[in-house]
């Protein structure tokens, strides 16, 4: 099996990149559809009732991160455009810009297996892998696709999964720099975007053109 | 792969829930869940997950058949049946909870940061306390033991944490003949914890937490948990116990005489200043007033009735809290967790044990809720005040540092 360019999109760099309304540069970097997987994004639970909104925990990823964004509009912790922007999952998906991934048994079986404390254990991990995460890296494994995820966990298990063979995988701050290489943006806006998501609470502690 | 559609449907049996509990907390219909079960159709890959966190298991002890029980699936269960009547509907909230404290007691194991919790009551025990007097001096008796003094106790939650009890919050229904306040449970490794059901008023949850307080100090040598429902002279003493504990009748009379209050009070405006300064709500205020005799039956029915004690205490220049006007659990989303559990995940990312979104995960959060945590702002730079850096200039310039 060969990699035939594409890229799984995990919850940190989706979510980022809408936060900071850039979602059009992350398009241009990683081609349309940005594909993701269900556990990341579930076109299916935006419309759920009440009783299941309960516990956001059984909840995709991305529709988490929108009830999070909804609950701090309301209680003024957030401005309302931030929520406007992480909302734009829905709208993309319509239009056909974002693909949800489903996986295939074999995917499915890694995924659970990275999900388990067994698993966990088996690569290193103190805690297993929370379901985006463990999707994204089976899909990467067996479809041979690049990953996109600032996950240090996820990407600590598909090393030891290559056993130190390279492999393709972007995380914001190496997107930040390709886009500004592929004179996308200039290195100065890569570093404003950085510090932008740094801002809203991203965890990378770098910049892309120190 | 062995059937799915058998291993859902003893998976679900072993963690107590119906078909309608599951649909309800993945938000489709029973006979989805019924075609599961069947084989007729598959969940997909999100709902997989979210059924294996609902049961407690992992999904692979689906996808493999393994028959494991629940995580705490002893402690719901024993949890459930301490109390007849209790609401089916509690059991998720109830599962929920237990889990929890399971996760709590992983993560200690994990980062080897102690839980400081409490496993056996410091205070005397001797017998069964059921009398109004007992409750009245066991209140004393622990205000005293925390330095507490007469006053109005601002944060509960710092109460727990003094007494090393574990408060959690979850949903456990809102009919009020049939779902429990809130539980208390003595983990084998978490101690004292307390449920809330957060499906109540935010001034009837600030009685349940002393009310669980109650139970934990005084009747947990004799039962290791209780299910708050029902009357009976152990939930008797418990609801004393919280009315002592949260507004002593002793401060009340002091406070109402040296504001120059008349003995029995008829004034709402008094009742808000009462309310207020003892950060209780308006009809716990009214209850306690009445319990001590200092307003008439006819009194309480009529303030109950005719006040609007928001609206007053906002005329009274009082600061009102937006839950008091609107009911927001959604807001708990992350103030459900006690404090040293989230400060436990703070500290487990910080020395890099997991990264942020496995944390999240492990807790059950959303990925900018455990960012919130981890004490990140959530809108960007442009959300401070900018009298912060006034008032430090304030500091500076005149001197005092």
């Amino acid at each position: 099996m060969s990699s035939d360019d594409r890229t799984i999109l995990d919850t940190s760099v989706l979510l980022y990149f809408l936060l900071v309304g850039r979602e059009d540069l992350l398009r241009a970097l990683i081609g349309d559809p940005l594909r993701c997987p269900v556990a990341v994004y579930d076109p299916d639970d935006g419309s759920l009732p009440e009783g299941a909104l309960r516990r956001s925990d059984l909840l995709s990823e991305m529709r988490q991160a929108v009830r999070h964004y909804e609950v701090a509009v309301r209680t003024g912790d957030a401005p309302t455009d931030l929520l406007d922007r992480v909302q734009l999952i829905d709208k993309m998906f319509d239009s056909g810009a974002v693909e949800v991934v489903d996986m295939d048994e074999d995917e499915l079986g890694l995924a659970a297996r990275l999900q388990s404390r067994d698993g966990a254990s088996e690569f290193s991990l103190r805690v297993p892998l929370g379901p985006g995460e463990a999707a994204c890296v089976a899909i990467a494994w067996v479809r041979k696709w690049a990953i996109a995820t600032d996950d240090e966990d996820a990407l600590k298990v598909l090393d030891l999964m290559h056993r130190g063979r390279t492999y393709p995988y972007e995380r914001i701050r190496r997107l930040l720099i390709r886009a500004a290489n592929e004179n996308l943006i200039t290195a100065d806006e890569a570093n404003e975007i950085h510090a932008e998501v740094r801002a809203l609470g991203f965890w990378d502690s770098g910049s892309p053109f120190p | 792969m062995p059937d799915l559609h058998a291993v859902l449907a003893r998976a679900r049996e072993r963690a107590r829930y119906s078909q309608d509990d599951v649909g309800a907390a993945l938000g489709v219909s029973r006979a989805m869940v019924s075609y599961w079960e069947a084989g007729s159709r598959r969940p997909n890959d999100r709902q997989l997950a979210a059924l294996a966190r609902l049961y407690g298991i992992e999904p692979i002890d689906l996808l493999e058949d393994r028959d494991v029980d629940p995580v705490g699936g002893d402690l719901t269960g024993m949890l459930l049946r301490a109390e007849t009547g209790v609401d089916p509907a509690s059991a998720p909230g109830v599962q929920e909870f237990v889990q929890f404290l399971e996760r709590y007691a992983e993560l200690s194991r994990l980062t080897d940061l102690p839980i400081r919790g409490l496993s056996q009551s410091p205070f005397v025990y001797r017998s069964r306390f059921t009398q109004k007097d007992d409750a009245r001096r066991k209140a004393e008796e622990v205000r005293s033991h925390l330095n507490l003094g007469t006053g109005p106790i601002p944060d509960v939650d710092t109460v727990c944490e003094m007494l090393g009890v574990t408060v959690y919050r979850a949903p456990l229904g809102d009919d009020l003949g049939r779902a429990p306040s809130g539980a208390f449970l003595n983990h084998p490794e978490v101690g004292f914890s307390i449920l809330v059901n957060l499906d109540m008023t935010p001034g009837r949850r600030r009685f349940t937490v002393a009310h669980e307080i109650g139970h934990a100090l005084f009747h947990s040598s004799e039962d290791r948990w209780v299910i708050s429902h029902g009357k009976s002279p152990r939930e008797t003493f418990a609801d004393e116990f919280a009315g002592e504990f949260l507004m002593p009748s002793e401060s009340i009379r002091r406070f109402v005489e040296e504001s120059g209050m008349p003995p029995r009070i008829q004034d709402p405006v008094d009742v808000v200043h009462i309310q207020r300064y003892f950060r209780a709500s308006f009809p716990m205020a009214l209850v306690r007033l009445r319990q001590m005799n200092t307003i008439t039956a006819a009194t309480y029915r009529e303030l109950r009735d005719t006040v609007r004690p928001v609206a007053l205490a906002r005329s009274l220049g009082y600061a009102i809290d937006p839950e008091e006007v609107e009911q927001d659990s959604e807001r708990w989303r992350i103030r459900r967790f006690p404090r040293p559990f989230l400060r436990m995940l703070r500290e487990a990312v910080v020395q890099e044990l997991m990264s942020p979104p496995t944390a999240a995960s492990f807790a059950g959060l959303s990925v900018p809720g455990l960012v919130q945590i981890l004490g990140q702002p959530l809108s960007g730079v442009e959300g401070e005040p900018q009298e912060l850096t006034t008032e430090f200039a304030e500091f500076e310039e005149t001197g005092v540092v």
